[in-house]
């Protein structure tokens, strides 16, 4: 069942009044999306809470997703268009940059927003989560190491990585399986959980 | 080279590895039915698929520390009025394949490290500033930017000048495009 | 027009709207302003300021036989040195935890012109304003107009007996400022007997020698680019990683040699998912786009029509 899939099925439960089901789709996307949205909004509260806003209106949209489209693509287009929204009706209380000037470069001295800075402690914990990661995965046994590689970097099939290192697919799901929980158990330190809701 | 086929239905190495193979569409469709029909219910499987999920996004890039947000979004969700609205039947797809093989074999495994230096006085920073190897050219902010931008922005300017404050960038007047669209 | 206007609104007594400098007395002049920080020793304070963004750093430069070497150390915000010597820089980053940033740039205020600045009076028109006074010393003014639309404006205003710049202000087409630097104190050396042999004077006829590609240049690409600004070539080509950990993204930068633009070539991300965007802050444009199966950024310290111009023939490479 292909990752597109799970997440139909995913839709389907939460569909039948599972909100569980529709929880651990928020744990799998809020990063995508908050990367997504700070793209468009600077500051990292305000990203938050469009991706908090989003993904409610997702849950009550729910009936509506056709499951036609990826259930992603659909969250981030809800994702886009609340950003939107949101940045139009901040652009009526305090300057930016509208579309309009953005043709018209003789007022680049208005266009400046005001500054917003991103919360200090939940950058140093995203830094901490980055380097924490990338030593862990310097630390794992090669084949290991290369296998998560393939997977999360190369967007490979486990039948791909399998006839890449020569291996039976059980063994390439084992090696990815048992580099996610080395790398996990790095994390868990760091966040002071074990996967619960501080992420 | 491997059949693939065979394997599909031998049982895990590892008990737990279900959710690492469900997070990655690669359960055939019997598997996948059986986890999730108890997958919201085993609190320590829904950790996990937490824990993986943070780990493929980290790996990415995007460990953009979001604080309590699982907390205050269940808050919100809690609060939400229950959707009923069972969803007609649909065939499954079969996975796509993302890379092709030509494009797999041309792989290569890197990873940067982050080099620290000892708060020390100058001459011992430079020391360790000459281990650098000549090929770790790596813009400020290289990991885990909590703006997207920042790499590039900080990467233009180790050509532009040595040093400027850098500009804090967003992107205005944004479009997405992808599959589906 | 609007140039002229701004000269006379200037005020700056005999700053009237001159007439432009003869091409080979500008190209002389812009030189000379090159040379100085080749020239001189020095140590100072300056001010750099970029839309509402000020920073104050402690800059020494000092020669020796392999050329400059400058040391910089920021006076405010997080603690920063940054080491500079041909070619590179090093920055120290302090702090709790303190590292080391590698950067393949070494220019920095007041050494803004490229070694052969003479060859921009191809593209500025170049003007003498009046004597001001910098940071308790007397200056000569200069404004660089350019000749079209792809570059920014500058004044600088250069010390009266070494050229060194004081003060260096990028302005847009209306001459407003985008970004400045100045010096609040300043102390110049006498000046060395010669350029050391390592950054040769550059003649202006010899001046038009694009830099050489560093060796890891890139051979092929997912795209191609059809169309620069007049003056502007590929000065640099490398693979980086950059965000995203065992990724490396194509870096290029173009250049006329004051204005850079990079172009940076990544994968399309691994949801397929594309973005579209463009962005400007102070002098910096971005703009960011699908071409073929890459997600390409445009980034450029010059005006929209630069980074535009850019950004719109880029083209996939034929497969």
């Amino acid at each position: 069942m292909s990752e597109q899939d799970i997440d139909r099925q995913l839709v389907e439960r939460a569909r039948n009044g599972d909100k569980r089901a529709f929880d651990l789709l928020v744990q799998k996307y809020h990063r995508r999306l908050m990367r997504l949205l700070s793209r468009m909004v600077r500051n990292q509260e305000e990203v938050e809470d469009i991706a908090q806003e989003t993904f409610i209106k997702a849950y009550r949209a729910l009936p509506q997703f056709r499951g036609d489209a990826a259930f992603y693509t659909w969250l981030y287009r809800i994702g886009v268009n609340t950003a939107r929204n949101y940045l139009s009706s901040r652009k009526r209380q305090m300057p930016t940059i509208s579309d309009q000037a953005m043709n018209d470069d003789d007022d680049v001295d208005e266009r400046i927003v005001a500054q917003d800075i991103n919360t200090p402690e939940s950058m140093l914990l995203s830094k901490q989560v980055a380097m924490a990661v990338n030593e862990a995965v310097e630390a794992l046994p090669e084949e290991l190491r290369t296998a998560i590689t393939l997977r999360e970097m190369e967007g490979l099939s486990y039948e791909e990585i399998a006839e890449m290192m020569v291996c039976p697919i059980g063994t390439v799901r084992s090696r990815i399986f048992r580099a996610r929980e080395a790398i996990a158990a790095k994390l868990r330190p760091i966040l002071g959980t074990t996967g619960d809701t501080r992420w | 080279m491997v059949s693939t086929k065979q394997t599909q239905t031998m049982p895990f190495q590892d008990a737990e590895a279900w959710v690492s193979a469900l997070l990655d569409g690669e359960l055939d469709d019997a598997e996948a039915k059986r986890v999730l029909s108890r997958f919201p219910d085993d609190a320590a499987a829904v950790a996990r698929w937490a824990d993986y999920s943070l780990v493929s996004d980290a790996l990415h890039g995007d460990a953009a520390g979001t604080g309590a947000f699982m907390a205050r979004f269940r808050a919100a969700l809690e609060d939400e009025p229950t959707v009923l609205a069972p969803m007609p039947a649909r065939k499954l797809q079969p996975a796509p394949y993302l890379w092709t093989a030509a494009a797999a074999a041309m792989v290569a495994i890197t990873w940067t490290v982050w080099t620290a230096a000892p708060p020390d006085n100058g001459s011992e920073r430079m020391a360790a500033a000459q281990m650098v190897a000549a090929n770790d050219i790596r813009p400020v902010g290289a990991q885990a930017p909590a703006n997207p931008l920042e790499p590039y922005l900080a990467a233009h300017q180790d050509y532009a000048y040595a040093v400027v404050s850098m500009p804090e960038m967003v992107v205005e007047k944004v479009s997405l495009a992808g599959p589906n669209r | 027009m609007r140039w002229a206007l701004f000269l006379l609104g200037l005020g700056c007594g005999v700053a009237q709207a001159a007439d432009p400098l003869p091409p080979q007395d500008a190209a002389a002049w812009l030189q000379r302003i090159a040379e100085a920080s080749n020239r001189y020793a020095y140590q100072g304070v300056f001010i750099h300021q970029h839309g509402d963004r000020m920073q104050t750093l402690q800059v020494s430069n000092r020669l020796s036989v392999t050329g400059k070497e400058s040391r910089l150390i920021g006076m405010d915000g997080a603690q920063r040195e940054v080491r500079c010597t041909r070619g590179e820089s090093v920055s120290i980053v302090g702090g709790t935890s303190p590292r080391l940033e590698r950067r393949l740039g070494s220019r920095h205020f007041p050494d803004l012109l490229p070694p052969d600045a003479g060859r921009m009076a191809a593209w500025y028109d170049v003007r003498l304003g009046g004597i001001e006074r910098v940071a308790g010393l007397d200056c000569q003014s200069l404004t660089l107009e350019p000749k079209d639309q792809y570059r920014w404006g500058h004044i600088l205003c250069v010390d009266k007996d070494s050229n060194l710049p004081l003060k260096a202000v990028l302005i847009d087409h209306r001459g407003r400022p985008l970004m400045q630097y100045s010096f609040a104190e300043l102390q110049i050396a006498k000046a060395t007997a010669s350029v050391s042999a390592a950054a040769p004077r550059t003649r202006l006829a010899t001046a038009r020698a694009v830099p050489p590609e560093p060796p890891n240049t890139i051979v092929s690409s997912a795209v191609e680019v059809k169309q620069l600004p007049p003056g502007f070539s590929r000065v640099i080509a490398v693979k980086r990683p950059l965000a995203k950990p065992g990724i490396d993204v194509e870096h290029w930068v173009f250049s006329d040699g004051l204005t850079h633009i990079s172009l940076f070539v990544e994968p399309l991300a691994r949801d397929n998912v594309s973005l579209k965007g463009a962005s400007q802050r102070g002098m910096t444009n971005l703009r960011t786009l699908r071409v073929g199966q890459s997600q390409v950024t445009v980034v450029g310290d010059a005006p929209p029509a630069a980074v535009d111009l850019i950004t719109s023939s880029i083209e996939a490479s034929p497969k």
